[in-house]
């Protein structure tokens, strides 16, 4: 099987190769070569992570490797345009995945837990903030646009790296959850972490970057409007998220066909609604999943509605996020990147280990709970995006190709730790099989 | 309206008629299942949706989902593929290919002729891409539309040699438009920066293309894989086909068709494909029709005399083409002479071929051929049904 998969990938590759190769004088091919990356992508990528998988890795690794290998700082079969257009499937995909998030969330087998989860957050967060600033602090003078700096931006700079370095990829953990078929104490911990944390990374970030910003950037006055928005936008995000999980409802009651045709016309629908609102799209679906899911009998159907639908949207999802990890940056701040990635490992632990300890949290937890915190993707990638446009000029340039530089190591190491972590805890699929 | 919200809206429509092509009562009746099952009211829902209407799906929005209509084509194309294994065919009387080989060559023949003459001698035309444009026509009015015709023979449980001769012409005589259509592509195509500098590389690397991506979607599909792996594979194999085509401006319904046709012949592995395959069938129709209807950009006076005489010479191609096979070709059984009017039905297949020009060329010449397409679809449609039903009742296979 595996020499057959290997023989099915070089031939994609090398048909893929001699296709870019042809060139047209003066015509647009971005649209019609974007179609046929697409198609490329979708079966190379799940083939290497069908290939990886053999290795005892995640498929989703897999995926990831071939947007790497694919993408525009290897073989360039995927420019980088092409790859930019392609990213207009990552809303879809992470709706999608918010959706899942929600509807794997059972408030009742979670409830018994949620002293664990709400610890864990509020450690995490204190953690990994203390961390980052005593690291920036100690650290300060070998980090080029830090070096004499005065205190306030220091500090500033600190807890926005902090911030940053509390954010999670939801996707990396339903994808994980999802091909594993993980089930367990352990595995709706880490689910309940990362629903909740969601809202929590978008709030702490709003209120550090409402404190940092004139930190930094002196001449800009201190207020609570970017902070009293975010606030806003997740309230109202909550309110239509249960009013889109009413809707899922009634049609999986009444209607109950094509669900995932309709699913998909549904989120097209929410992704519309929150640009023209301002709402949280991942928030947004979290929330009418979480809703059908506690408050009906049909999370089931939803669900497997869903997970017939999902593998092709996880297959481009991360292979389009490998394929936009942005190895020049890395390559140019490796090191500093490898000292982030190190230390939000480290106190990623040292929160989880606390906050499970302190509310009696199972040993598992203890232990291997911080693994599935470790992947990021698109939701941090946003967020250094925003720190970007909030902060112009050399210092929000440079935390965030630094960031984006550390996300290309979360992104590989991630996915591979989390699933690591629930072998090791006996509950993937396989594992139950085998104690069964 | 953003590109999103127009899938949606187009969504919504073709989920809502899926579902009503499947329950409605009245579709059954006679009256309508020429005009209905041909689609022509999603087709007025696009015209009505499009730019000439309340601009819902106005043109920025149909151009960025024209990757989605590529894909619709390649879906087409490998779904008729499929059906095209050898083996089967061969269980039907041996004439029956020919038949319809014959019957479908020679209305390509008579439109060809005809529109040649229309277009260089009688009026002159302000048209681009005249040679492909009639190669094409020709191409897409050479093939018979089977869904008609299916819908008359099970609603009225027709059983007999003729039905069942006009029921394999029209689900087999596609692969003449669909061929011809595809090699006129690479026939006209434009040279290439390197390579591919003249047309006949042009057909090679279609059909090489497509034997290769066949062989070796064959080859791993043989192993063992879910059924939600072989969606996403089948799934991934029509955008990259489908994209192959778009790329390099080559036919995605040809491409998609010879993946199909070499898939075909390993029943075990097609059976698996097909079965994806129609799990979306008409939505995909649907959703074809009613995109033809947004993007039919016609000009009626202008265009309305030399669309009357593509109408006249596809209807003279098909009775001329019937009359000659059944007279020349022995099936075993007595084959009335007017059998071309059960063959008129004009639909799906004729309406991807124009979309295929209109995605690569576009233009006047891009809008006459879609304009030609849905004005015959309303015309022949109504009069196959009633058409066929009248042939039929004469050779008492209805009852």
């Amino acid at each position: 099987m595996m020499r057959r998969l290997l023989t099915v990938i070089l031939l994609l590759i090398a048909l893929m190769a001699f296709l870019t190769h042809i060139k047209f004088a003066g015509e647009d091919h971005l649209m019609s070569a974007s179609m046929m990356a697409l198609g490329f992508t979708l079966i190379a990528a799940y083939l290497i992570g069908k290939t990886v998988m053999r290795l005892q890795l995640p498929k989703i690794t897999g995926y990831i490797l071939a947007g790497i290998l694919a993408g525009p700082y290897v073989t360039d079969l995927l420019s980088v345009p092409v790859v930019r257009n392609l990213q207009l499937i990552d809303n879809i995909a992470l709706s999608l995945i918010a959706l899942t998030a929600g509807g794997e969330f059972r408030y009742k087998t979670i409830k018994k837990q949620m002293k664990t989860i709400g610890s864990t957050i509020l450690w995490q967060v204190i953690i990994v903030l203390l961390t980052f600033v005593i690291f920036i602090f100690l650290y300060q003078n070998h980090i080029s646009f830090l070096a004499h700096k005065p205190l306030n931006v220091v500090l500033g700079v600190a807890l926005i790296f902090g911030s940053l370095a509390i954010a999670k990829s939801p996707a990396t953990t339903i994808a994980i959850i999802t091909e594993s078929r993980a089930k367990g104490k352990f595995t709706d911990f880490v689910l309940g972490v990362t629903v909740f944390k969601d809202i929590v990374v978008v709030l702490v970030f709003s209120i550090v970057i409402s404190f940092a910003k004139p930190m930094i950037l002196p001449e800009t006055p201190l207020h609570f409007t970017y902070l009293f928005n975010v606030f806003l936008e997740i309230i109202l995000s909550i309110i239509v998220g249960f009013a889109a999980g009413l809707l899922i409802l009634f049609y999986l009651k009444y209607v109950g066909k094509q669900t995932v045709l309709f699913l998909l016309g549904f989120i097209l629908l929410g992704i519309e609604l929150s640009r023209m609102f301002h709402l949280e799209v991942i928030l947004l679906f979290m929330v009418a999943g979480f809703f059908v899911q506690n408050f009906s009998n049909a999370g089931g159907k939803l669900i497997s509605a869903i997970e017939g639908g999902s593998l092709p949207i996880f297959v481009i999802f991360f292979a389009i996020a490998g394929a936009s990890l942005n190895f020049p940056v890395f390559l140019e701040n490796w090191f500093l990147a490898v000292l982030i990635v190190g230390l939000r490992m480290l106190s990623t632990y040292e929160g989880t280990y606390i906050g499970a300890r302190l509310t009696g949290g199972s040993r598992e937890v203890q232990n291997y709970g911080w693994m599935g915190f470790i992947g990021q993707a698109g939701l941090t990638l946003g967020l250094a995006v925003l720190v970007k446009q909030n902060l112009p000029g050399i210092i929000g340039e440079s935390i965030a190709t630094l960031i984006i530089a550390s996300i290309a190591i979360n992104q590989i190491v991630g996915p591979v730790m989390f699933r690591y972590s629930l072998v090791k805890v006996g509950e993937t699929g396989v594992n139950r099989r085998r104690s069964a | 309206m953003t590109p999103f919200l127009g899938l949606l809206l187009i969504l919504i429509i073709t989920f809502i008629g899926a579902r009503f092509f499947s329950h409605s009562a009245v579709l059954k009746s006679p009256l309508f299942s020429g005009l209905v099952v041909s689609g022509i009211p999603y087709i007025l829902v696009g015209v009505l949706l499009g730019p000439r209407f309340f601009n819902f799906l106005n043109t920025e929005i149909i151009d960025s989902l024209r990757p989605l209509i590529s894909l619709a084509l390649g879906w087409i194309g490998l779904l008729f593929g499929i059906q095209l294994r050898w083996r089967n065919l061969q269980r039907f009387p041996r004439n029956y290919l020919l038949f319809t080989s014959v019957q479908s060559l020679i209305t390509f023949v008579i439109i060809f002729i005809t529109m040649t003459a229309v277009f260089f001698i009688l009026i002159p035309s302000p048209f681009h891409n005249l040679w492909e444009a009639v190669f094409i026509l020709a191409a897409l009015g050479s093939v018979t539309a089977p869904l008609t015709i299916s819908r008359i023979l099970i609603d009225k449980r027709v059983k007999g040699r003729l039905s069942h001769l006009i029921q394999f012409i029209a689900s087999l005589d596609s692969f003449w438009g669909i061929t011809i259509a595809g090699l006129a592509m690479a026939v006209f195509h434009q040279p290439a920066l390197r390579w591919f500098t003249s047309f006949w590389e042009w057909i090679l690397l279609t059909i090489a293309i497509s034997i290769f991506l066949g062989v070796i979607f064959r080859y791993l599909i043989q192993l063992r894989f879910l059924s939600d792996e072989v969606f996403l594979l089948v799934f991934g194999l029509l955008i990259f086909a489908s994209g192959i085509g778009f790329y390099l401006r080559l036919s995605p319904i040809f491409i998609a068709m010879i993946i199909g046709i070499t898939l075909a012949q390993f029943p075990r592995e097609s059976e698996k494909v097909m079965r994806v395959l129609h799990q979306a069938e008409k939505p995909i129709y649907l959703f074809l029709l009613i995109f033809a209807g947004s993007l039919w950009n016609y000009r009626f006076w202008e265009e309305i005399i030399l669309i009357l005489f593509f109408i006249a010479s596809r209807f003279a191609g098909k009775q001329i083409g019937g009359l000659f096979s059944a007279r020349y070709i022995n099936c075993a059984f007595p084959i009335p002479s007017d059998i071309g009017k059960a063959t008129l039905s004009f639909g799906g297949v004729s309406l991807a071929i124009a979309f295929n020009f209109q995605l690569f060329y576009g233009g006047a010449t891009g809008d006459f051929l879609m304009s030609a397409t849905i004005l015959a679809i309303f015309i022949f449609d109504e009069y196959t049904a009633l058409g066929t039903l009248n042939i039929l009742r004469r050779q008492g296979e209805i009852r």
